[in-house]
């Protein structure tokens, strides 16, 4: 599916956000860690960009008008599977969040990570995995915290021990090569981890999760 | 009935107003103000970074907090969240709270709110860390806080003398109200305080 795409070349990015001054920032903090090949700053615009581009990556903003990024997702992801999205927000609403990654984003990130954090999260979801900010793994949590109710199926509703563990050493700030080392298994394996906490997230039926997918936000930053 | 419609846009109408008003004026007492103080501040970068991480710690909290949180009762999440906002604003490093679970507040969870600002005013002043990474896990019978950095760390058995902090206000404290305290460290490599309390079930 990645089309043999060859990984010593940076990964091609398109950078979705409203806001011109922080798409100029992006590009400027990700130096040439990465090739942005487009930038766009309304749905319209991104999907065009993205079906001309056909890039690595998306770094896509949560929150942006008709739709945000869960509707660039929605439209382009049927026609390109190979695209993957990386999600970048101020918001700490975990509805956002979930949402965004139900729709099949490979990740979240906040936007005060640093430009080589942020270099380093989009080649490693170029590459496939999944990238889980300490906050992410933290709403991940709390969604699974109950035992799923009757009628929700079991193995796709609840997250193993291990899974849970993995998560905690994330959300207290643990980069994978560290938590593999605590662990002792591999950095493989925890990473396996992470795409199967991603897949159940994608997949459950949990309440949390649909309740938080179907209720858009109370407060909407378009206006501001 | 055409009278009846008329009326119900009217008031839907009227409601959008306030609520715009009301947003309007949370702005201007929040972010507008502190947009001017940056601009008065430009050349202190690090005041600038703290004014910003302040405004955006106080939009986020007013956009996102469940409505009744804070506002009758504290919790040990809120309770630690505002810890942490306190620490980061008093010694200017950022802290990353990430909180699951949430719970009420009796005694022993705030020994253990007050460990953890302890855990976090070391790191945030010793440990010559970029940022520190606050994690709590909350359940009916249990609270688990792990305050982590990634600063120049120590040797926990060499601790000296007047480091009373983590003697008394950490390990002593956690201790005295029935949990307990572990700290992690080796020089070079951060620290990590883990700090467990059982609470009695309710």
């Amino acid at each position: 599916m990645s089309e043999g795409a060859d990984y010593s070349d940076p990964p091609r990015v398109v950078v979705v956000d409203d806001h011109g001054l922080f798409r100029a920032g992006v590009r400027a903090e990700l130096g040439d860690r990465v090739t942005v090949v487009a930038d766009a700053g309304t749905v319209e615009d991104a999907v065009r960009a993205i079906e001309q581009t056909k890039p690595d990556v998306v770094l896509l903003d949560v929150h942006m008008p008709d739709g945000g990024g869960e509707e660039v997702i929605r439209r382009v992801l049927p026609t390109l599977p190979a695209v993957r999205f990386l999600a970048l927000s101020v918001s700490d609403a975990a509805s956002d969040v979930i949402t965004v990654i139900r729709a099949g984003a490979r990740g979240y990130v906040t936007k005060t990570i640093s430009g080589v954090e942020l270099a380093e999260a989009i080649v490693r979801v170029a590459e496939g995995d999944a990238v889980f900010s300490p906050r992410l793994a933290g709403f991940v949590l709390d969604a699974f915290a109950r035992a799923p109710s009757p009628g929700e199926q079991a193995e796709l509703d609840q997250l193993t021990a291990r899974e849970r563990e993995v998560l905690q050493h994330i959300a207290r700030g643990y980069m994978y090569k560290e938590i593999a080392q605590r662990l002792e298994i591999s950095v493989k394996t925890v990473e396996a981890h992470v795409s199967a906490v991603l897949r159940k997230l994608q997949l459950s039926s949990r309440h949390e999760l649909s309740r938080w997918a179907m209720q858009r936000q109370l407060v909407s930053l378009d206006g501001l | 009935m055409r009278l009846a419609r008329s009326l119900s846009f009217e008031r839907a109408a009227r409601i959008r107003e306030q609520e715009r008003a009301e947003v309007a004026a949370h702005l201007h007492d929040s972010v507008l103000q502190t947009l001017a103080l940056i601009q008065t501040r430009s050349n202190d970068g690090a005041a600038v970074a703290t004014l910003a991480r302040r405004q955006e710690r106080a939009l986020r909290r007013w956009l996102f907090e469940r409505p009744d949180a804070g506002a009758k009762h504290d919790t040990i999440g809120t309770v630690l969240e505002l810890a942490a906002g306190e620490v980061e604003e008093l010694h200017s490093v950022p802290i990353e709270a990430v909180i699951v679970g949430d719970g009420p507040l009796d005694t022993r969870a705030e020994a253990l709110v007050q460990a953890a600002r302890e855990a976090m005013t070391n790191a945030a002043k010793f440990a010559r860390s970029e940022r520190v990474d606050l994690y709590a896990e909350v359940t009916p019978t249990r609270v688990v806080a792990f305050i982590r950095d990634r600063g120049v760390g120590f040797d926990p058995d060499a601790i000296p003398a007047d480091r009373r902090g983590l003697r008394d206000s950490i390990v002593g404290r956690m201790r005295r109200h029935g949990g307990r305290a572990t700290v992690h460290s080796a020089p070079g490599d951060g620290t990590e305080v883990e700090l467990t309390m059982e609470l009695q079930s309710a």
